[in-house]
């Protein structure tokens, strides 16, 4: 990736990559890749979706570049076009949706973060992982968004196409089933 | 504030997202209950513990080659055609199946209903007594009636060269024909034109 563009602000770089820069893209590209795919795992719930829809969604930027109107974010646009990738995936199986080799499927995921992490505590985030996986899209959405990501709540409305209000009480209910989640395994509730 | 209130703002307070009054009030709750602020620190464990997996870093470095190389591919040519579709193969496999097979069963119905209806039009023998079919000794038809097919055969054998006689009602079978009657039931069951090639090559 070209060094100039590093400092360049994304609405420009979308505004380069749709007059054939592809290095400006692949610049938005290593960016957004990380933030796309956890958006995708936050759609889908497994790693193979997620990859499957992450690479959707930038083949699928690149494509409506053209109409992007950089007077607008790109944050929310590319964010929309991820989510949507991700429900496609999840509600077609993939129909429609060019699959990955399998060599480049993600890697068998392994949640525990390092060898300083106490047993409990990968446990506890294993449990939560799969507490996680099971929470309907919708909430696992505003989870990662806030949780991951560090949206605000107008940035998540935006995303998702709800109300602020609704973001929390989703927020609310997405917390609270991954609390339970831990509460059983640790035999009490919060 | 009580608990109650407390706990319907903790959300939006863990979340940084309470205007500074209410803030104000949650804090000073917090600072005096110690169920409330558990709470608080449960919110704070669930989003530290909560994370999508990683997938590692050969799969970022990776990543952007896979994109591209499907921009490209898609830029030079038709778009990327399906490998696997995952998931829904049977249900694929069924949309088309579950159609076929009612066809077939329709098929099936109408041929047994069409076999098993006394009422359906099936050949009888007033039917074949006014119309039948001649001899095609010039084999430019051949008819569906067994007597005529074997008929038929004899000819193109050479072994006779005799035309069926046009069946005869069960009536007419019980009652004395004349030859005049038998002669005029022929001529009616016989195209015209087939009447001076009897005349001319088959024996009676």
């Amino acid at each position: 990736m070209r060094a100039d563009l590093d400092d360049e602000r994304d609405e420009r770089l979308a505004a380069q990559a749709a007059g054939g820069d592809r290095d400006a893209f692949d610049a938005l590209v290593t960016r957004h890749r990380q933030a796309v795919y956890r958006l995708c795992w936050s759609a889908t719930g497994n790693a193979a979706d997620a990859d499957d829809a992450a690479q959707e969604t930038f083949v699928r930027v690149y494509r409506s570049l053209p109409s992007y109107d950089p007077a607008r974010p790109f944050g929310p646009w590319l964010r929309k076009i991820a989510w949507n990738c991700g429900l496609t995936v999840r509600r077609d199986g993939n129909a429609g949706v060019p699959r990955v080799a399998e060599g480049d499927a993600p890697e068998s995921v392994d949640p525990a973060p390092g060898p300083e992490e106490a047993a409990a505590g990968n446990e506890e985030r294993r449990r939560v992982a799969d507490a996680m996986a099971g929470l309907p899209a919708e909430l696992r959405m505003v989870m990662v968004l806030r949780a991951v990501e560090g949206l605000s709540y107008a940035e998540i409305a935006l995303a998702a196409g709800i109300p602020a209000g609704t973001v929390m009480s989703r927020l609310s209910r997405a917390r609270t089933r991954l609390l339970a989640a831990l509460g059983e395994w640790s035999g009490g509730g919060s | 504030m009580d608990c109650r209130e407390t706990q319907k703002l903790l959300t939006a307070f863990h979340d940084g997202e309470l205007p500074a009054a209410d803030r104000a009030r949650v804090e000073e709750h917090l600072r005096g209950c110690p169920e409330c602020a558990a709470r608080l620190a449960d919110l704070a464990r669930v989003d530290q513990a909560a994370g999508v997996p990683d997938p590692g870093p050969a799969y970022w470095d990776r990543f952007n080659a896979r994109v591209m190389d499907r921009v490209v591919r898609e830029a030079d040519g038709p778009r990327v055609t399906v490998l696997r579709p995952k998931g829904g193969w049977v249900r694929q496999q069924l949309r088309y199946l579950i159609p076929a097979a009612a066809a077939a069963a329709l098929v099936l119905v109408v041929a047994r209903f069409v076999g098993m209806n006394p009422g359906a039009p099936t050949p009888s023998v007033p039917t074949a007594v006014s119309e039948p079919v001649a001899p095609d000794l010039a084999g430019q038809r051949m008819t569906k009636a067994e007597p005529e097919s074997r008929a038929t055969e004899k000819t193109e054998s050479g072994v006779v060269a005799r035309p069926v006689p046009p069946p005869v009602l069960a009536k007419e079978r019980l009652a004395p024909v004349t030859r005049e009657e038998r002669d005029r039931l022929a001529d009616r069951s016989l195209p015209a034109g087939h009447i001076h090639n009897w005349g001319k090559g088959c024996v009676f």
